[in-house]
């Protein structure tokens, strides 16, 4: 599998973060699976209850877990949500497409983390 | 496939025992390695360690105090996300820098860090539940004991929130995230720099 199939994270911006360390990207990778689907969660009650700090604080920090795997479109999506929580304002609908797009990163996360190594092409299926 | 990895009261993965002794993960497996620290594998081959064993590490590594036995500038990274400790981790460890690394998890955990052991560096996220990190740089930029530390500040919020806070205090240095590692790293080196000679 190569880097081309990845559409909605950037595992070279992770594989960075990582300073080339395939073991360190790997942990990198587990503690957002291990970590996001919480905060998911977390942020999706507070939407239902419309708890503007909470998903303020919700979305920022995921948006920031995002960020450090490349994944731009869930951090843009999730700046709009914070944005709107800090402002007071309602949460723009948007929001709606959250689950939908961490479902898709968390998929994506999941093969990076066994089958990118560095090298450009993956280790393949 | 997913490696997640488990605790037990008695014994600990590699992760959590990185953790317990603020290094990285490659780190501990080469301590492993070399026989320093104690550690099985199960049958599926995920490495165990015993708790016991990193504690007794851990304890040969401070001093009565519990500060680091090597010399170096104590750096204090205050940061509740997991991912980011870890990568400040990793890149540490790449500067090989005349450092002492240590990792707080919150506002209030770093003060009673610094009660503890006075950091020379603290490098502060901003968004942190309970204290957050201007809380905390206030409360040291306050404390005339203190006055010797260098304060950096990290975060994501865009420059109206850090604005509406007050903006970012005097003396102390903004870092925006996604964090530039080459320009972290020239902040702890001229750090570093400073401290020596200084004295």
């Amino acid at each position: 599998m190569t880097t081309l199939s990845y559409r909605v994270i950037d595992p070279w911006v992770l594989w960075s973060a990582a300073g080339g360390d395939l073991e360190v990207f790997r942990t990198l990778a587990w503690i957002y699976l291990e970590q996001a689907p919480g905060l998911e969660q977390r942020l999706g009650l507070a939407l239902e209850q419309d708890a503007r700090a909470e998903i303020w604080m919700a979305s920022h920090t995921l948006k920031g877990m995002a960020g450090m795997l490349g994944a731009t479109e869930l951090c843009a999506l999730l700046l709009l949500v914070e944005q709107a929580a800090r402002d007071d304002r309602p949460a723009p609908p948007e929001a709606d497409g959250i689950s939908q797009l961490c479902s898709r990163v968390q998929d994506e996360v999941e093969r990076c983390a066994t089958q990118f190594d560095g090298t450009g092409v993956g280790r393949g299926a | 496939m997913r490696h997640l990895e488990t605790l037990t009261e008695e014994v600990c993965t590699t992760q959590k025992a990185a953790e317990m002794l603020q290094i990285s993960v490659t780190s501990v497996q080469q301590l492993v390695e070399k026989g320093v620290i104690d550690a099985w594998k199960t049958k599926g081959g995920h490495r165990r360690i015993p708790v016991a064993a990193v504690l007794a590490y851990k304890a040969s590594q401070t001093d009565g105090a519990g500060a680091p036995a090597s010399d170096g500038a104590r750096v204090l990274v205050v940061e509740d996300n997991a991912m980011q400790r870890l990568a400040y981790q990793r890149q540490f460890e790449a500067w090989q820098l005349p450092v002492a690394l240590r990792f707080c998890e919150n506002g209030y955990q770093a003060l009673l860090e610094i009660a503890r052991r006075k950091p020379d560096i603290l490098l502060a996220d901003i968004m942190m539940e309970g204290m957050d990190g201007y809380e905390l740089v206030k409360t040291i930029l306050g404390d005339p004991e203190l006055g010797a530390v260098q304060v950096a500040m990290l975060s994501a919020l865009p420059e109206a929130d850090l604005q509406a806070r007050g903006g970012v205090p005097q003396g102390v240095v903004f870092f925006s995230k996604p964090v530039n590692f080459d320009e972290l790293r020239g902040y702890i080196k001229a750090c570093c720099a400073r401290l020596q000679r200084n004295g």
